[in-house]
């Protein structure tokens, strides 16, 4: 009888030492799982760089004055729109170039001067009102698979003859 | 006596299971401490990079609102327009003016390097203000993209497209 009771004491003693140690473990574990799935903190400041590269951009070429007769590039954007064929004068390129083509190449050698110089990855479009279908398109290298998750878009609307056309830069990542 | 023995020795195994027990708990709350530990530095390095990067950019607002730069003609509203004619005296007075360099502008741009670069339609740079520190242990570098205005291009003063880039040493 004394035996039993020695090995029954015994034996609760065992699952009190077991229970405790599933209880430290699953401690263990629920902290390790609370830090795993936090995730890191939504990047505030690289929404502001975006946000801030993105506008100024846009506000900073159409305000540029090109190399063509010192045209703005909302000039040229507005020619442009108006008629994508127009060839440019001779004086503006050597080659002959339309308003557009002229346009396309600028922006992109701004954009990839300015903003792959940090790394970011572009799209840039104008539309008009009536058709948003692109008059003018450019991208960055990696700019198909990135933008399609994260943007980062700045827009500024641009008053031509046949109504207002938008001017837009998307920041991807 | 026999019986005795074999206690002793029940006894002593029993102590070497609570030692090994031990052993592997403080192991455990060791690599616990470990793990947190390190979640912390790279909480503390995102915080330090945070704390640089804010720094970078109220310098480079404070640079883009300096009388001494800002142009009076406002092009595109919204965007920040710098004057040609007063970056190259601001990087002259402050090149040569040894009093308003260390008296006015180190209290204001502190460890940093000032640069505007312009990019279209021609290619130049002016580094306004340069005051690095021995040893640099961290740095963050701001951009932003700007118009450069030259009133002296006729009739009206012409834009030009660049980025002002300003790096703070920490």
């Amino acid at each position: 009888m004394g035996d039993l009771l020695i090995i029954g004491k015994k034996a609760q003693t065992e699952i009190i030492g077991l229970v405790v140690i599933v209880l430290i473990i699953s401690v263990a574990m629920m902290f390790l799982l609370f830090f795993v799935t936090k995730g890191s903190d939504v990047d505030s400041l690289k929404n502001f760089d975006n946000e801030l590269h993105a506008y100024n951009s846009i506000v900073s070429i159409i305000q540029t004055n090109s190399d063509c007769r010192s045209y703005t590039f909302s000039d040229l954007i507005k020619q442009c729109a108006l008629s994508q064929t127009q060839y440019l004068p001779q004086e503006c390129s050597t080659e002959p170039i339309t308003t557009c083509e002229f346009v396309q190449r600028e922006i992109s050698y701004i954009l990839e001067q300015s903003l792959k110089l940090v790394n970011e990855e572009y799209e840039f479009y104008v539309y008009t009102e009536f058709d948003q279908t692109q008059i003018i398109g450019i991208s960055s290298e990696n700019a198909d698979t990135l933008c399609q998750s994260k943007i980062t878009s700045a827009t500024q609307p641009i008053r031509y003859g046949a109504g207002d056309l938008f001017v837009t830069l998307d920041i991807c990542g | 006596m026999i019986y005795r023995k074999k206690l002793l020795r029940k006894a002593q195994i029993q102590t070497m299971e609570t030692i090994a027990v031990l052993f592997i708990f403080f192991i455990l709350i060791g690599l616990g401490l470990i793990f947190y530990g390190s979640y912390q530095k790279g909480k503390l390095n995102t915080k330090l990079v945070e704390i640089q990067s804010s720094k970078s950019i109220r310098l480079a607002q404070t640079v883009l609102n300096l009388p001494e730069l800002a142009s009076t003609r406002k092009g595109v509203s919204g965007s920040y327009v710098i004057d040609e004619l007063k970056l190259d005296s601001l990087k002259f007075v402050i090149g040569n003016n040894q009093e308003l360099r260390y008296g006015l502008y180190q209290q204001k741009f502190g460890n940093s390097k000032i640069s505007v670069k312009k990019i279209y339609p021609k290619t130049q740079e002016w580094i306004i203000y340069d005051n690095g520190i021995q040893e640099i242990k961290s740095q963050y570098t701001f951009f932003i993209p700007i118009s450069i205005y030259n009133p002296l291009n006729l009739p009206s003063g012409t834009y030009s497209y660049g980025l002002l880039e300003v790096t703070n040493y920490g």
